[in-house]
């Protein structure tokens, strides 16, 4: 089956900041989770895989066709909101609904309006008087009632109070039955990429420093408390991301756990005490703190 | 690279979004320029100078309002990351964002210099000046033309503006110019329309340097790095 996105090589430099290598690859259905603080290459990632900006080096496939040659292909079967993307101020949300309904004819007006009644949204108002939240859900308004293939959203909960945050999780949530939909889904809020992801890539200082399917993330993981001195010799052992010398208790970080973890660390001279799952936040901060370090 | 667009019914609609976006704002400068055709044509030369005025003053007005809320306020108020995410590719923009521009402008312009032109050639007015209208306009044009087509492939708020500015303070020199100009200015108060080869050459000119400015805009934009 021919991947959502492909990417393989591609490079992109600014004067400040720089897109490494990055070989990425979305199989289609799926949720992809892009986790990154801010800076770290996310909007410039989705950017590249609307076309908006041309890689510098590399190849980007997005729905099995090249980018930017058949962007306007793509784009027809692609969705992308982002949180610097702003609507028409003075035209109201209903005059938007028929400019993307004159564009895409697969628009589901039935749909749009169950939106609208669920995002609790008035058709006839004026952007300008939309709160964020709003106007974060009529962007998402427009692009879910066109069902595209492809949905990438660059921090779509990013400034949401917790009800909108909600319902824009909910509506995403709906969306996602549909099994032949892939979605490529950007945030630094860990939370939200917990929620909705089938697979989660952590992006930091432009390159891609860990990749992988949910379930395994958080399986590898583990936060080890030992009693005893922690040594370079565990600091060395396979996947130790971070060790925390606190005595007299050890804290170690990683991510590799399995069943020769715990024998490895008591060979070592450390008398395990607890062992811990990590939530995604952790993974990902170790997992940073682990590339800056390197 | 391709300098055309891609799909001529996506650039309609582009045109067709922008008109109705600015549509109301351009109707309150046609009822303006109305108003000062109106005064030209009350026939005293102190309203017939003060409706000309009026009517130079708001075709450059209407000019620097087009580009500036719907190319320079579009990148501000980040409406073009929507428009980018539409199946279009960068030149349908280009083209969309130039056409619907020259729409916006040409409405009032026509307008203004249809007005002046049956003013002229309708009433006791000498149509010798015929020429001297047409090159007047011709130069609003192309300093519109101009403006526009920086505003659209460069992304500096400050370089739009002071391009546009410059433009802005040539015009009373290119009046004051073209007036004193021995082959236009001796027909200026008589009836005979006369296309001097210095008019001729000058008009040329100004529709080279509106081509020119189009051709180097969609060079730079089809070079673009980013959209966005």
């Amino acid at each position: 089956m021919t991947p959502a996105i492909a990417l393989a090589g591609v490079r992109k430099q600014y004067d400040d900041f720089a897109l490494h290598d990055i070989d990425l690859e979305l199989p289609a259905g799926q949720v992809m989770g892009l986790v990154g603080v801010n800076g770290a290459g996310k909007s410039t990632l989705l950017r590249l895989l609307m076309g908006l900006v041309r890689a510098d080096g590399g190849v980007v496939e997005v729905l099995g066709q090249r980018l930017p040659q058949a962007q306007v292909a793509v784009k027809r079967e692609i969705g992308h909101a982002s949180d610097d993307m702003r609507l028409y101020r003075g035209q109201s949300l209903r005059w938007h609904m028929d400019f993307i309904r004159g564009i895409y004819p697969v628009w589901d007006e039935a749909y749009a309006q169950d939106l609208l009644r669920r995002f609790d949204l008035r058709p006839q108002q004026a952007l300008g008087g939309f709160s964020h939240g709003q106007r974060v859900k009529a962007v998402l308004l427009l692009i879910f009632a066109r069902h595209p293939r492809l949905l990438l959203l660059d921090e779509p909960t990013t400034g949401l109070d917790p009800v909108a945050r909600g319902e824009v999780l909910d509506a995403l949530a709906e969306v996602l039955r549909d099994e032949e939909r892939s979605i490529l889904f950007s945030s630094h809020n860990t939370a939200d990429i917990e929620q909705v992801a089938d697979s989660i890539t952590f992006l930091h200082g432009g390159r891609i420093v860990a990749s992988g399917d949910k379930e395994s993330f958080l399986d590898r993981w583990r936060r080890v408390l030992c009693r005893g001195t922690s040594s370079d010799a565990v600091r060395r052992l396979p996947g130790v991301a971070s060790v925390r010398d606190g005595a007299p208790l050890v804290e170690i970080k990683t991510g590799a756990f399995d069943d020769t973890t715990l024998p490895a660390l008591q060979a070592l001279g450390l008398t395990v005490e607890k062992v811990e799952p990590m939530s995604l936040e952790d993974i990902f901060v170790t997992t940073v703190r682990g590339s800056n370090n390197a | 690279m391709n300098w055309l667009a891609s799909d001529a019914e996506m650039v309609r609609k582009l045109i067709a979004k922008d008109w109705q976006v600015y549509q109301k704002q351009l109707a309150g400068y046609v009822g303006g320029l109305l108003l000062a055709l109106g005064l030209v044509g009350m026939g005293t030369p102190l309203l017939s100078a003060a409706g000309t005025l009026l009517l130079l003053v708001l075709l450059i007005v209407v000019g620097s309002y087009a580009i500036q809320s719907s190319v320079m306020a579009e990148r501000k108020q980040q409406t073009q990351p929507f428009v980018m995410s539409l199946p279009v590719t960068p030149m349908d923009v280009f083209w969309g964002k130039l056409l619907a521009n020259l729409a916006i402008y040409l409405v009032p312009f026509l307008l203004v210099v249809g007005g002046l032109l049956a003013l002229v050639l309708t009433t006791a007015r000498p149509d010798g000046t015929v020429p001297w209208i047409a090159l007047v306009a011709m130069f609003l044009l192309a300093n519109f033309c101009v403006s526009l087509c920086v505003a659209i492939a460069v992304d500096s708020e400050g370089w739009n503006i002071f391009t546009m500015l410059v433009l802005m303070t040539l015009i009373g020199p290119f009046i004051y110019g073209i007036g004193r100009l021995d082959s236009i200015a001796r027909h200026l108060q008589t009836d005979q329309i006369v296309w001097s080869p210095a008019a001729l050459g000058i008009l040329a000119g100004e529709l080279a340097v509106i081509l020119i400015a189009i051709l180097i805009a969609g060079w730079v934009h089809a070079r673009k790095p980013s959209f966005l």
